[in-house]
């Protein structure tokens, strides 16, 4: 089994520190998973708080902070929420931040393990550079099938913008900073075997910056990522079991 | 990169409800949409404080952003939107320079559902605790 997209928001981005919403296409299906990454800057620096993601019900259901790194004045910050989509689960979801200068991007993914999700984190706070990584190398767990990066560069008043990004890696957003927004990005690497070692996310930057970096990554169920899953006709047949029979019987 | 400005409403008051704007066929070589609200005009742009209207309420909240449509228009299943609330010291952000800003806006690249871009778009923006005074901007950014 491995990941899939199953729907995106695309870039969600504001310069005036508005709530970012999403409502999906159809609505998340319960047990998938929903991803957010977000990064940004505001001049009294900015916060991402262990709750700012929820679903829009009045008792939310509230993505998990799984790696964030925050920002002093004048600097930027980034973050990954997560959250195994629950019965109930109502929408548009949100950030319901407010710092000034913000991008994201939510996702819903499938073949995610639907307990103990969440498989191994790393932040780098990089020092100035005209490049930058996640690390000097990042492994994840036996199940791992997803990583997710989001960074920030340093909010500074000149154009920082990111001229390369995401080796190893798809660059799912990007947002330039032409001094009036935050540059940054959103990379992805899914894979269908197990056990990735020294993985590092690469940027290059127009000019020298200080950057914030987190790393995540997230598991498919247990002894799924290692399984050759066969197809029946496109369609995943064999082990793992209920959720494939469930899928031949739809 | 181009941006083109494909919408404009003239400075306004909006009662509370929704503004939907004409459908639009999202072009090629698209990059993003940024919708902008135009708050200042006819409103004080310093201190930001004091208004007659509610820029200064929070329970005020403008959601603004895209539906977009995957048939032309016929539906738009999916939305990215932001929203704007009012702030007690009328203050809603600062620029890069720390200066306050009354132009909400949000910037919003093509979404996908199984990796299929949709092909129509139209701008919407909805009040709450209204009313309030603006105007509407839509750009488009293409990036050969």
């Amino acid at each position: 089994m491995a990941y899939t997209r199953v729907q995106n928001s695309g870039k969600l981005q504001t310069g005036s520190g508005a709530n970012l919403t999403w409502t999906p296409g159809a609505a998340p299906t319960v047990g998938n998973l929903l991803t957010y990454r977000t990064w940004g800057f505001t001049g009294a620096g900015i916060t991402y708080g262990a709750s700012d993601v929820t679903d829009s019900s009045g008792t939310p259901k509230t993505f998990t902070r799984d790696a964030f790194l925050n920002g002093s004045a004048s600097t930027g910050a980034s973050a990954i929420y997560s959250l195994v989509v629950p019965s109930g689960l109502t929408t548009p979801v949100k950030d319901t931040n407010t710092g000034s200068f913000r991008t994201a991007i939510f996702d819903e993914w499938s073949g995610n393990a639907t307990t103990s999700t969440l498989d191994n984190t790393h932040t780098n706070n990089g020092a100035a550079g005209t490049t930058g990584t996640t690390g000097t190398g990042f492994n994840t767990g036996a199940n791992a099938g997803l990583a997710l990066v989001s960074v920030a560069q340093d909010g500074g008043n000149s154009n920082e913008s990111i001229a390369t990004t995401g080796t190893s890696f798809t660059q799912d957003v990007v947002q330039q900073d032409g001094n009036v927004s935050q540059a940054g990005a959103g990379d992805e690497r899914t894979a269908s075997v197990a056990s990735q070692t020294g993985l590092v996310d690469t940027w290059t930057w127009v000019s020298s910056v200080v950057y914030h970096a987190v790393i995540a990554s997230y598991n498919v169920p247990s002894g799924g990522a290692a399984q050759d899953t066969p197809e029946l006709d496109g369609r995943p047949f064999g082990l793992g079991g209920q959720r494939q029979m469930h899928q031949l019987l739809a | 990169v181009t941006d083109t400005v494909v919408d404009t409403v003239a400075p306004r008051t909006f009662q509370n409800g929704t503004t939907v704007r004409p459908a639009r066929t999202i072009p090629a070589n698209f990059a993003a949409v940024t919708f902008q609200l135009n708050c200042t005009s006819g409103n004080p742009a310093s201190p930001f404080a004091g208004f007659a209207n509610p820029f200064s309420d929070p329970a005020m909240a403008i959601t603004f952003g895209m539906r977009w449509s995957w048939d032309g228009g016929a539906t738009f299943a999916m939305s990215t939107e932001g929203i704007q609330h009012g702030n007690p010291t009328g203050v809603w952000a600062t620029d890069k320079h720390g200066n306050p800003v009354m132009t909400p806006d949000v910037r919003l690249g093509l979404p996908a559902i199984s990796d299929q871009p949709p092909n129509t778009y139209r701008a919407y923006a909805t009040l709450s605790g209204g009313p309030v005074s603006t105007g509407l901007t839509v750009t488009e950014t293409t990036v050969p």
